[in-house]
């Protein structure tokens, strides 16, 4: 028994050693950007970054573009300028085009769900112009790391402060699939030098309809229940003269949602509680706890108009972050199944109530 | 002799055989067919069938405790020989048949998610090649190794933890909203995720003692794992995401994210590939204990021999993996509701009606 154990090892050992899947590094080029453009007829320009060694053992990013039809024809039509076989293992970020988004991107990630190589954990980004421009730029900043490690670490960052919304591949099918929930995206630009985060793109389904600024995604994290710590800057002419500001770090937020849902549209109603310090007052008197309370009721204030243009950029966009459609699906179903939540949604009213402490203020008044 | 197949286990031996047969594969693909007609409620069914795995086990138990030994010697004593012999070869068939459809299954994940180009023969080869091993061994081996399913719980568990911060439990809410007329029809199709409880009918007789109480155990297990796994998963993906995939545990697991080695999904299935292996391994080794049992002179390894090159050989065809998607389907029914429930019922019957005891 022993000797046929053997011999079927054996022969086992023979017949694995094709190792048809294996996947020598050398011969591999790692895909780390992607980016899709779109192209008249249907068409997108697909381009790829990817890190390339140069003499000295310096790596330097490489841009690619192709016009194609779907990503996958786009990878095997640039693995024929490659030197080595293109993989997606390694995706850091796709970025879509304004033009690209606002046609709906959907159709372009399938490959990415599909291919259980790909990390569905890759970022998903919308960017100022066309991506191509945007990687151009990127392939070229100097005195930075590899456009896709940079990238990485911008958006992990921002995600910390609540600029741009924390979303990938998977979460993005789930808003989109899930019924009364939109997905969002983040918004970025590239300069000459480097990226600069925007905030946010707001989608309706698949396409992009509107955007948020960073100090609006980060509220709009406030309330989709999204901790973070960010920085705002807010008008304080109510408290000395001159176009004064004073700046809040927020570090903490949490919302309430009241849904009335009656005959017509439902009625959101917010209360949001903000704490934060203050971290820099300049209006040449100390805080005093009068000062402070007027502070805060001023930092609410400001933060309430803040919340009703976002609610008006949502309306408009007739995009659902927030999941109302989702919670009034789970709540009220029989309003749910007779009505038609895109027709409801941009009909809802929403009233915000926000409360804001100061914790502290420093070490001087 | 120290080669010879040992078969006596202990009741937690049991436990842990028929958590392995259940619940290595057939979690895989078990909350799409949940969701498929029920929607977010498809987890009440599958909390409904694994209730119904509670009274197969009831009913073997009934069955075995009766004669103290296997359904095949009951067979032989309620129907006589000729007519007990006919109805051990055919259960011998469909246990072959579910044999197949576990390794059949099996070889498809592991082609899906890692060996997409290496030929169907060597993925079979290499599968096949340690379950072998372990039914060479007898039931008390592979009894032994199948606690790994416990690490595997356990990993599927600390997953969900995990990933519970992601989840949206609005995805499961109206609770009671679905249709009864649904609920039956889609019962069949979550079979396949609760078949392995009926093996107790075969290796009944090798359990030392408490065997009922034991896979009382098993089925309740499993139930409150796959339970818990769909609703988490529904609350994770929603129900209109999770319709569209395959296997969403596999889906589950890539998007996990960890520092430095950033994948966890290799891992993950790196922990899991033993309670795969456990689970077509239980079915090979029940088959054999009851072609053993039914072709008493041939020898236990010959027997396996022509068992695994039987198997092989019928798993070579089943290339598509739509057609093990059907395959799991028909036999999944089979199995539980057939193997698992109805005809152990029928025979207790007969035997209670003839006043056959053991």
């Amino acid at each position: 028994m022993k000797h046929a154990c053997a011999l079927m090892l054996l022969l086992l050992l023979c017949m694995a050693c094709g190792c048809w899947d294996q996947r020598v590094v050398e011969r591999i080029e790692y895909i780390v950007n992607v980016g899709v453009d779109a192209r008249p007829n249907g068409q997108i320009l697909y381009s790829i970054t990817t890190p390339s060694l140069q003499a000295g053992g310096q790596p330097k990013p490489r841009l690619r573009a192709t016009v194609v039809s779907t990503p996958r024809e786009g990878r095997e039509k640039l693995f024929l300028q490659s030197t080595g076989r293109l993989q997606s293992g390694k995706l850091e970020q796709i970025a879509f085009g304004e033009a690209m988004a606002r046609r709906g991107i959907l159709d372009y990630l399938d490959v990415l769900v599909r291919d259980p190589i790909n990390p569905v954990l890759a970022r998903l980004v919308v960017v100022k112009g066309t991506a191509f421009d945007f990687y151009k730029k990127a392939v070229k900043w100097p005195q930075l790391p590899l456009p896709g490690i940079y990238l990485s670490r911008l958006f992990d960052q921002a995600v910390e402060n609540g600029s741009i919304p924390n979303t990938n591949i998977s979460s993005f099918f789930t808003r989109y699939y899930a019924p009364g929930l939109d997905p969002i995206l983040p918004l970025v630009k590239a300069t000459k030098t480097r990226a600069i985060v925007l905030g946010a793109a707001l989608f309706r389904d698949d396409k992009y309809a509107g955007e948020l600024d960073v100090d609006e995604t980060y509220l709009l994290g406030v309330l989709r229940g999204d901790p973070a710590d960010h920085l705002l800057a807010v008008p304080a002419s109510r408290l000395a003269r001159g176009k004064r500001k004073m700046v809040v770090r927020f570090i903490g937020g949490r919302a309430k949602l009241k849904l009335e849902v009656g005959r017509d549209a439902p009625r959101a109603s917010y209360e949001v509680s903000l704490t934060g310090l203050l971290e820099e007052f300049q209006m040449g008197y100390p805080v005093t706890e009068k000062v402070l309370a007027r502070v805060e009721r001023i930092t609410a204030g400001h933060a309430r108009r803040m919340y009703e243009g976002i609610w008006a950029k949502l309306r408009r966009a007739n995009c659902d972050p927030l999941g109302l459609g989702d919670k009034v699906r789970a709540r009220h179903n029989d309003y749910w199944l007779k009505h038609d939540w895109r027709e409801v949604y941009p009909r809802i009213e929403a009233d915000f109530r926000v409360k804001v402490e100061i914790l502290n203020y420093g070490v001087i008044r | 002799m120290a080669d010879t197949p040992q078969h006596n286990i202990s009741p937690g031996q049991l436990t842990v055989f028929l958590i392995s047969a259940q619940l290595g594969l057939g979690i895989f693909g078990l909350p799409r067919h949940a969701v498929e007609r029920l929607g977010h409620a498809g987890w009440w069914l599958v909390l409904a069938v694994g209730f119904l795995t509670f009274l197969g086990v009831m009913i073997v138990t009934a069955l075995c405790g009766r004669f103290q030994s296997s359904i095949l010697t009951v067979h032989r004593r309620v129907f006589g020989t000729f007519i007990g012999t006919a109805f051990n070869l055919l259960l011998l068939a469909a246990l072959f048949g579910l044999t197949v459809t576990h390794f059949a299954l099996y070889i498809q994940v592991m082609k899906v998610f890692f060996f997409r180009i290496t030929p169907f023969t060597v993925v079979a080869a290499i599968l096949i090649a340690p379950v072998v091993y372990l039914a060479a061994k007898g039931l008390k081996t592979a009894a032994r190794f199948d606690t790994f399913v416990y690490i595997a719980i356990l990993a599927l568990i600390g997953m969900m933890l995990a990933a519970s911060r992601e989840a949206s439990w609005t995805f499961l809410q109206p609770l009671l909203s679905f249709k009864t007329t649904a609920f039956l029809q889609t019962m069949f199709r979550l079979t396949f995720g609760f078949v392995g409880f009926e093996l107790l009918l075969v290796v009944y007789p090798w359990v030392r003692e408490k065997a009922g109480r034991a896979a009382l155990a098993a089925v309740g297990i499993t139930a409150l794992v796959v339970t818990t796994y769909t609703v988490f998963t529904i609350a994770f993906f929603g129900e209109e995401f999770v319709i569209k995939q395959v296997f969403p545990l596999l889906n589950l697991v890539r998007t996990l994210q960890a520092p430095v080695i950033e994948r966890l999904d290799i891992y993950f299935i790196m922990i899991w590939l033993p309670a795969m292996g456990s689970s077509a391994g239980a079915y090979l080794i029940a088959t054999q204990l009851a072609a053993v049992e039914i072709f008493p002179r041939l020898p236990y390894r010959i027997l396996l021999a022509i068992l695994v090159a039987l198997v092989f050989l019928a798993v070579l065809p089943i290339t598509r993996f739509d057609r093990v998607l059907v395959l799991t389907n028909y036999t999944g029914t089979a199995g539980m509701f057939v193997i698992g429930i109805l005809w152990p019922a029928l025979v207790w019957l007969a035997a209670a009606l003839r006043g056959v005891r053991g």
